[in-house]
């Protein structure tokens, strides 16, 4: 297992390095000149070249990255063209939020999955089949931020229940954290848990198919034990597999929750800097997002050996 | 240590019509939904097994054996539905049982082995766990009597090394030993009845030899009956007591296995014999009997055989034949021809 964990690490180095590059190449494509928006106003083009040649935007691109590149391997990603505070700083005190906002949806998203894809599954063609698959199929079709606003307008506007913006830290109150996060993260999983739940229902539909379901079933095992003991161990490989890939989707899925929502997390950061052409925070934050998604699969290919005796080493 | 046609139970010797009825088909017919539309699968088809006793049923692939078999454990599922008659196991009408009644009959009075030994065990648990939820689930035990029964009953099953191998996964396990396991599961609660469709089909000969052996043995250590499904001959002499020959959804001929293989009445079933391998010929000449069973939706309205049989005459597409008894107590031939005295021997 160590030997695994240590091999897929190293095999994202490349793809972490192709990443930095596309984004470092993304932001040049961006218009707008950091230098023109740094200097001010009323600046002299003598004081917008002054500021350009203080961050070293007139070097050559390559030696621009070599710079970064440099820094980063050291746990470096530089500072923020606009408040000089080091990028690292401002991305760690920011993923807590992200990183809260993404979990509380993941969760969601596949607790909800779980009983609605085995009930449809097991009630194919069903009136909760239906309805399921109707829901789920909506679920995939609205975009976040129109399901957003639905969820603003009905349970913060309309029924008061729920706060419509902003965000307290777990630190400070985990009640109001919840309560703050609730909506975002629903609107936020719906997709995964539209995506999961289609994911389940074809799983268990090919797994109560198989002999051994009808072998469960043969020895008297009662039918609960043949669906949840028997079918599910079998289906939660793929199951798990499409949630892990739903922790990608659900990370771009953040930028624009975050925004509406008012929640002081990574993706708002971003968009932020992408407005300022702030570079440095735009490939930290790319860098940070890339890391996560990699460990995220990590986590979902130790899983894979747990419960699929197959693939354990002997 | 060969498989004989000895007699291998208390009861062995008595005829089967004296022996209490373990498991009574009467009359089952089946169909399923198919783009033909609704097709019967299994036409008017009765059966009784005693206690104790081995029933071979044989025939061709696709002449409802399996459908027979998963019928009798009340395991017919969308997109087949039975039809008609009912299935009665020591007195009780399963039919007229609740699906959670009849989940504490399977397994504990009645067990099945499976066609296929490669798919029918769940790959994600060991084998000891497969064997001791059975236990846990019809006897009571605990987990750790259910395991150590577990491991007993592998060992029953002649695997090696059975408390290692409890602890493995059926990955580990070539076809013939997880056909053992699959034995070793359904006897676990020493039914009343056991089914075993086609137990040693998908092995090779050798490892079919021996699961044959320890299915005779077993019989007669467990005292339970058998019924056998094959579409092998050879394999049923070995093994049964009585044999029902199937053919195209109907049950053609039934006598025991003695009578049956010294004087076969039906021209289905004497054909199937001469298409047997024989090892004590020296001529390699191989014997299939003419042309192909009919699909369900094609079966004719007469003598569903008559288009391959050399002896049909037009009073044999005329209309349905009923069972004929012939010669022998319980012996009887869907045939018109076979009460005749034209019949030669066995190999025509
Ligand atoms: N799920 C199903 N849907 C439609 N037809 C079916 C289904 N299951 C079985 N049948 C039909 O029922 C008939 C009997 O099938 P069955 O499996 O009992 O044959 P069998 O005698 O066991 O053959 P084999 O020796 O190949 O196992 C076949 O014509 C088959 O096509
Ligand atoms: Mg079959």
């Amino acid at each position: 297992m160590p030997r695994l964990v240590g091999r897929r690490l190293l095999a994202a180095l490349p793809v972490l390095f192709i990443v930095s590059l596309l984004t470092f190449g993304v932001t040049l494509l961006v218009p707008g000149d950091p230098a023109v928006t740094l200097a001010g106003e009323n600046a002299t083009p003598e004081q917008v070249d002054q500021t350009r040649e203080r961050l070293g935007l007139n070097d050559p691109i390559y030696v621009q990255y070599g710079r970064w590149l440099g820094g980063a391997l050291q746990g470096d990603l530089g500072e923020s063209l606009y408040d000089q505070r080091p990028v690292v700083d401002s991305i760690l005190e920011r993923v807590p939020v992200t990183f809260g906002l993404a979990v509380l949806a993941v969760l969601f998203a596949a607790a909800l999955a779980i009983p609605s894809g085995v009930i449809s599954a097991t009630r194919r063609g069903s009136i909760w089949d239906r309805a399921i698959t109707l829901v789920s199929s909506a679920g995939v079709a609205i975009p976040n931020y129109f399901l957003g606003m639905l969820l603003i307008l009905l349970f913060a506007f309309g029924l008061g229940w729920l706060p419509a913006v902003g965000y307290v830290p777990f630190t400070e109150s985990p009640g109001d954290w919840f309560l703050h996060l609730l909506l975002p993260a629903l609107c936020l999983g719906v997709a995964g848990w539209a995506e999961i739940t289609r994911q389940i229902r074809s799983a268990m539909i090919q797994e109560l198919e198989q002999d051994y379901a009808r072998t469960a079933t043969a020895k008297g095992l009662r039918r609960r034990a043949v669906i949840f003991k028997h079918a599910a161990k079998n289906a939660s490989v793929p199951a798990i597999t499409v949630t892990g890939l739903q922790v990608a989707y659900l990370f771009g899925g953040t930028v624009i929750i975050e925004r509406m929502f008012g929640i002081p997390g990574l993706g708002q950061f971003a968009i932020s800097a992408v407005y300022v052409r702030d570079i440095p925070v735009i490939q930290g934050v790319v860098i940070v997002a890339t890391v996560v998604v990699i460990v995220t699969n990590l986590i979902v290919d130790t899983l894979y050996p747990l419960l699929n005796p197959k693939v354990r080493p002997a | 240590m060969q498989p004989s046609t000895a007699p291998s139970t208390a009861l062995a010797g008595t005829p089967a019509s004296t022996r209490p009825p373990v498991l009574q088909i009467e009359d089952l017919s089946v169909e399923f939904l198919t783009e033909h539309g609704w097709v019967t699968v299994i036409d008017s088809l009765s059966l009784t097994i005693g206690e104790g006793e081995s029933v071979g049923l044989v025939g061709e692939s696709g002449s409802g054996k399996s459908v027979t078999s998963l019928a009798a454990m009340a395991l017919i599922k969308h997109p087949g539905r039975v039809s008609g008659g009912h299935v009665t196991l020591d007195g009780v009408r399963l039919d007229r049982l609740s699906w959670r009644e009849m989940e504490d009959v399977r397994g504990k009075k009645i067990a099945m082995i499976f066609q296929e030994p490669m798919t029918s065990l769940n790959p994600s648990f060991t084998v000891g766990e497969q064997i001791a939820e059975v236990v846990r689930r019809h006897d009571g035990l605990s987990r750790k009597q259910a395991a150590e029964r577990a491991v007993n009953m592998l060992d029953t099953v002649g695997i090696p090394r059975a408390r290692e191998r409890a602890r493995a996964y059926p990955h580990e396990f070539s076809g013939g030993m997880r056909q053992r396991v699959m034995i070793g599961m359904a006897l676990a609660c020493s039914p009343r009845m056991l089914i075993a469709d086609e137990p040693t089909t998908a092995l090779d000969v050798t490892t079919q030899i021996q699961i044959l052996d320890l299915l005779h043995d077993l019989r007669a250590e467990f005292g339970m009956a058998l019924l056998f499904i094959s579409h092998d001959l050879g394999v049923i002499a070995d093994i049964a007591d009585r044999v029902a020959v199937m053919y195209a959804g109907q049950l053609v001929e039934t006598a025991s296995a003695d009578e049956l293989f010294a004087r076969p009445s039906h021209p289905y079933t004497r054909g199937l014999m001469r298409s047997m391998p024989r090892a004590d010929e020296a001529t390699e000449t191989f014997f299939a009997i003419p042309g192909a069973p009919p699909a369900p939706w094609d079966f004719p309205s007469g003598c569903r055989f008559a288009p391959r049989c050399s002896m049909a005459g037009s009073d044999c597409t005329q209309g349905p034949i009923p069972l004929i008894p012939v010669g022998a107590a319980d012996a009887a031939s869907r045939c018109l021809r076979t009460t005749a005295a034209d019949l030669e021997g066995p190999h025509l």
